[in-house]
């Protein structure tokens, strides 16, 4: 979708601070309340966005992060993938090419929760042929005002 | 972004290298019940008004305005558009595992962030030393990132990429505030 400049200054003000009336942003950004309102609901009907709550993971408890990549049979890629985007606390899912099949990342309580998921689920699914596990120690850099709307 | 960039720079340089990553480790925040029962409200309709919050929760609205100040002040949690990728060209994620020799993973890790499309650096122990998420609109544009910007930083001495061919899940309501 292409966004233009008014879409552009709108997402820049929501950004800064989601909490703002339509109103407000529509004085800021100099359109009407009512095109603040359209454009929102164009955009996130395109998937161009998400206006939402975005909680420290500290709060959440989930601080024990995991990257767990995984080869599987080709032919079940794709169930297998769906299988662990269900789980509660997998953040993240993609189907990959390269060394992994299927790249996703894990964000737990405790590192016994991360590893019941891994040797006791994933490890369970069929077609899976083999679990890259990395923990991460430190984020220097995390983009969590850009995101992937699925 | 800016002044967060410059905040995690100026707390490497006072940190002692080696202890650059545990001093970002952090302590889980106690939040009162009043306080998660804003979160949770929030959760199902981030713009709710504080008037209407506070009818809710038999609060005054100065009362939810302050909780909500202090919430965010202390970067415990934002309401706030977050962009799809795709709309300031970044259709291709690609998730590069980056081996370092000869420097500190952490003086890489701080040069891999300077790169435009990187949107997150991760150091780990041992192998790789560093998992960076890069973003580039097209095979062109990930070739020049991998091949011209990554490559050439001092004491990147391996990469390997899985590039995403679809994202099934892509979790956006948590997220690391301090950095």
């Amino acid at each position: 979708m292409k966004l233009d400049d008014i879409d552009n200054a709108i997402l820049a003000a929501l950004g800064q601070n989601g909490r703002m009336s339509n109103r407000e942003v529509g004085r800021d950004v100099g359109v009407s309340e009512g095109t603040v309102r359209q454009r929102l609901k164009k955009l996130e009907a395109a998937k161009a966005m998400r206006l939402g709550l975005v909680v420290d993971i500290t709060v959440t408890g989930r601080v024990t992060v995991a990257y767990v990549r995984i080869k599987a049979k080709p032919d079940r890629i794709r169930a297998i993938a769906k299988e662990i985007a269900a789980m509660d606390d997998c953040s993240f899912v993609g189907l990959s090419v390269g060394s992994f099949d299927i790249v996703t990342l894990f964000n737990a309580r405790t590192r016994g929760e991360l590893a019941e998921y891994i040797d006791n689920r994933i490890a369970k699914i069929s077609g899976v042929l083999a679990i890259d596990v990395r923990e991460p120690i430190a984020s220097i850099k995390h983009r969590y005002d850009l995101i992937h709307v699925t | 972004m800016e002044k967060n960039k410059t905040k995690t720079r100026s707390e490497s340089k006072a940190a002692p290298a080696k202890t650059g990553a545990a001093s970002k480790e952090r302590t889980v925040h106690q939040l009162d019940a009043t306080d998660r029962q804003i979160l949770d409200r929030l959760k199902t309709e981030p713009r709710v008004t504080n008037k209407a919050l506070a009818e809710e929760l038999s609060l005054s609205e100065v009362t939810i305005a302050s909780r909500i100040r202090a919430m965010e002040s202390g970067k415990i949690m934002r309401v706030m558009a977050q962009r799809d990728f795709r709309t300031i060209g970044g259709e291709i994620l690609t998730l590069v595992d980056i081996d370092v020799l000869g420097r500190t993973v952490d003086a890489v890790a701080h040069d891999l962030t300077l790169i435009e499309n990187v949107g997150s650096v991760s150091i780990l122990m041992g192998e790789p030393s560093i998992i960076v998420e890069i973003h580039t609109p097209d095979l062109a544009a990930l070739e020049d990132v991998l091949l011209n910007q990554i490559a050439k930083v001092k004491g990147v001495s391996g990469t390997s990429a899985n590039m995403i061919l679809k994202v099934i899940k892509y979790r956006s309501e948590m997220g690391n505030l301090h950095l």
